[in-house]
């Protein structure tokens, strides 16, 4: 009796997260083409900084045009003693951006951030290997070809 | 005079903590269901994977460095399948700091993704890998293998082969897993058996799988899979951040054990 408990209540687990599974995204070939190059050399720049305190890049990027007011969000996952950082940038005159970091839960973590006028990044060292999300938002101007992508040590 | 700019302080902190609350506000349920999940992204390498299981066992990565022949099979899914288990095990030789390993597993992915036709760029990344691996530049050794595999996905992509993509991931994340299964089978560590709890990466690889096309999906390769990897989704679908019981970890390791002994047979025919 209480097996079948247990196993009817995993299995509704597995429903729950099934259906809290965000759609699934095929990777557009257009982030891979020339056209987000530039704010991806910036980002990727920014990201070289850390090379010097033992972070590796990733090859991996999002890319894309944010919208006031429009905030891209990206799911991950990430591990517990690791540390990341997650860089990103635009080359649009005026505006700014901020990368956000939230738990599973979509609460925000305690999160390191810093912005000029081209780029913002934000570290966590996550205290639950599990799935994490960044937020990539523009606080000034109107639009803007971003790109972010990360390193971890 | 003193209770006005009291007054005006006290409003002023009010915007301020408002402001705050706003830029840090929770994700609602809709933000994070529209979340973008991308591949190249938001699947953990194995260089990534394995810096998380390094810092938690610090095994011997030399003693994990295992010699493997890859097979020689018609089938393109068994091909892709096989250069991610070498690109997780070249991640292992960049763990050991073993030049000579890591220029072996590089060759030997470049001599699987030419038979799929890949790019010049892959070409270029080989050259590259074993130009680093002769310096012992570790750090840039995983990046630079990080940007092989996703120029193999690119080349796969463009050639309208994106059904082989989802049989080089497993490649890759079934040997990440096997590894750290070991591990905490040999050094039992309760803690650390949360490395294994990945219930969204697993449920992209079956969503992958079960999304192939009728005659791919039917390849006897893929249904082992498919009913493989579905007897894990209990295991991993826990939301509590208890320990996995060493039988579970055992269940694990069985079956990613069962998936790479796939890969290093020539498959059955379909």
């Amino acid at each position: 009796m209480t097996r079948a408990l247990v196993l009817s209540l995993l299995a509704s687990g597995v429903a729950f997260a099934q259906q809290a599974e965000p759609p699934q995204t095929k990777p557009a070939p257009l982030d891979w083409s020339a056209t987000s190059s530039n704010s991806r050399s910036r980002a990727l720049e920014v990201a070289s900084g850390n090379k010097a305190l033992g972070y590796a890049r990733r090859d991996g990027f999002w890319s894309g045009t944010l919208e006031k007011n429009k905030p891209a969000l990206i799911a991950l996952h990430l591990f517990t003693r690791n540390n990341y950082s997650f860089s990103a940038a635009n080359l649009t005159p005026g505006s700014r951006i901020r990368v956000s970091i939230f738990d599973r839960l979509g609460n925000p973590t305690s999160s390191e951030e810093s912005m000029d006028e081209t780029s913002a990044t934000a570290g966590i060292s996550p205290t639950r290997s599990d799935r994490y999300y960044i937020r990539l938002e523009l606080t000034e101007g109107d639009k803007a070809e971003t790109c972010v992508v990360y390193s971890y040590k | 005079m003193i209770k006005r700019v009291s007054i005006t302080l006290a409003l002023l902190a009010f915007f301020a903590g408002s402001l705050a609350f706003a830029r840090f506000s929770p994700l609602d349920e809709e933000d994070m269901r529209s979340a973008v999940f991308m591949e190249t992204l938001s699947l953990p390498s194995a260089g990534e994977f394995f810096s998380a299981v390094d810092k938690r066992f610090e095994p011997n990565w030399t003693k994990l460095i295992r010699p493997m022949v890859p097979v020689a099979t018609p089938l393109r899914e068994h091909l892709a399948l096989q250069i991610g288990v070498l690109i997780a095990d070249c991640h292992i030789a960049i763990e050991a700091q073993d030049g000579q390993a890591t220029k072996n597993y590089g060759r030997d992915i470049l001599n699987l993704a030419k038979k799929l036709n890949v790019s010049q760029n892959v070409l270029a990344r080989g050259q590259n890998i074993s130009d680093l691996a002769e310096k012992g530049d570790w750090l840039t050794l995983r990046e630079e293998l990080d940007a092989m595999q996703n120029d193999i996905r690119l080349s796969m992509q463009e050639q309208n082969d994106y059904d082989l993509l989802v049989f080089l991931m497993i490649g890759s994340w079934v040997r990440q897993m096997e590894v750290a299964c070991d591990l905490l089978i040999q050094t039992p560590n309760p803690e650390a058996s949360e490395l294994l709890v990945q219930p969204e990466i697993l449920n992209h690889l079956l969503d992958r799988l079960q999304g192939l096309p009728e005659k791919s999906r039917a390849n006897p390769m893929a249904q082992t899979f498919l009913s493989r990897l579905q007897a894990l989704q209990a295991p991993m679908a826990q939301e509590s951040s208890e320990p996995l019981s060493e039988a579970s970890v055992r269940d694990i390791s069985v079956t990613m054990t069962a998936i790479l002994n796939a890969s290093s047979q020539p498959p059955p025919k379909p």
